[in-house]
């Protein structure tokens, strides 16, 4: 049962197609399976439906739908590259890997898929930015709750976190990050420029 | 039909117009901001192929497919042949629309909106990962009655969108037209980030009980 949810706020924001290209991805992975969520993107592309109808009209170029129809029996552009596509995952510590997502990063921003095997404590943390989290595989704890597979968590700049990996399977989770993670104890400050995250 | 002898005709009224259905004819002049009267009977028109329909839905959404490009920022350019784009597309689409999920404004604004996503990042947007969803594949044609009851529920969150105080209007469009971190968001308003968020929350609350009957 999912009982982790992204805010309104971002949920609005992805429904809009304000938010960075890594963030959708993971708000999308929670949405797709997640009903709730999907009544209220759904709402929310109602809304700005009603804001296109509500819409002061631009003149179009005098010619444009002319144009229009003469195009119409044309074949549709081949579209673009599909979905999400990962890079090479790369070792992070016995049983750790990292999965980084080829996104259109805007500033510092990064996604990536991070496999966890039960049991395993990350290093405390905080975020540079907004987090943003989706549960694909497993289930994890921190100081918010319990996490569990199809769940989505939202940290912003004021949340330091632990998160420890439960259960008896391992944890996949896909992850964005607006800005670089600070370390909060001695060994992960150590590691940091070699995790790269 | 000939598109380009139908572009140096009037549109508006021709008796051709066959699955302009109950309602009436459409006017192609009417510009009234109330979206565009059996907008949904048109999108169906041209799944079959009408061009007349086509050319009605152009006349109205493609100027304000084009008003919402330039919010989001796009240039005068760009804007113009995104909106043409996006209007092909309807074309193209018109048999995923389905009018008992959505209005045609909010099928054309995803449409749009993808768009626009697509050209900022060229790359797929992710809203397509949500249209390969089984649950979300288009259901068989609706019962006329259906139709009137999805046409009356587009025009009570029209209704509702309008109604909104200011301030709550003011945080959802700019939630809609920028692509501005919430943080910046509520510094352009003048106010603390959790007064944007509850702004939000409380526009959703009274667009939902707008809709109240219709759940």
């Amino acid at each position: 049962m999912t009982t982790h949810h992204p805010s309104e706020l971002t949920l609005t924001a992805f429904a809009a197609g304000t938010l960075s290209e890594g963030a959708s991805h993971v708000v999308a992975a929670h949405v797709v399976g997640c009903p709730h969520c999907r009544e209220v993107t759904a709402m929310a592309e109602a809304t700005g439906g009603a804001l296109l109808d509500d819409m002061p009209p631009t003149e179009m170029a005098a010619d444009a739908l002319e144009l229009a129809l003469a195009r119409i029996d044309r074949p549709a552009p081949h579209g673009t590259s599909a979905g999400l596509v990962f890079g090479r995952r790369r070792w992070l510590a016995p049983g750790v890997w990292i999965t980084p997502g080829k996104i259109a990063a805007r500033g510092r921003e990064q996604l990536y898929r991070l496999d966890v095997p039960q049991g395993r404590r990350l290093p405390r943390h905080s975020h540079e930015g907004r987090e943003f989290v989706a549960v694909l595989q497993g289930c994890f704890v921190d100081e918010s709750g319990l996490y569990a597979v199809g769940d989505f968590g939202e940290a912003d700049a004021s949340d330091d976190h632990q998160p420890t990996v439960q259960g008896d399977t391992p944890c996949v989770c896909l992850i964005w990050t607006e800005g670089p993670l600070h370390m909060r104890d001695p060994i992960g400050r150590l590691l940091q420029p070699w995790l790269g995250i | 039909m000939d598109g380009r002898a139908l572009f140096h005709e009037p549109i508006g009224g021709r008796p051709a117009l066959a699955a302009v259905g109950r309602r009436g004819v459409v006017s192609a002049a009417e510009d009234r901001n109330d979206g565009l009267e059996d907008g949904a009977t048109l999108i169906l028109a041209v799944a079959a192929g009408d061009r007349a329909a086509f050319a009605l839905l152009f006349t109205h959404y493609a100027p304000r497919v084009k008003t919402y490009l330039l919010r989001r920022g796009a240039g005068v350019q760009r804007a113009e042949e995104l909106a043409q784009e996006a209007l092909l597309s309807v074309w193209r689409k018109a048999g995923q629309f389905d009018p008992l999920r959505a209005s045609p404004g909010a099928w054309i604004f995803t449409i749009a909106r993808n768009l626009g996503v697509d050209d900022h990042r060229r790359a797929r947007p992710v809203a397509d990962a949500l249209a390969d969803d089984p649950s979300a594949a288009p259901e068989p044609p609706a019962a006329a009655d259906a139709r009137l009851d999805a046409a009356e529920r587009d025009q009570r969150l029209r209704e509702a969108v309008r109604a909104l105080p200011a301030d709550q209007l003011a945080v959802v469009r700019l939630s809609f037209f920028s692509d501005k971190p919430h943080a910046e968001i509520a510094a352009e308003l003048g106010v603390p980030l959790g007064t944007v968020k509850s702004r939000l929350r409380l526009a959703f609350v009274r667009l939902r009980a707008g809709l109240e009957d219709f759940r």
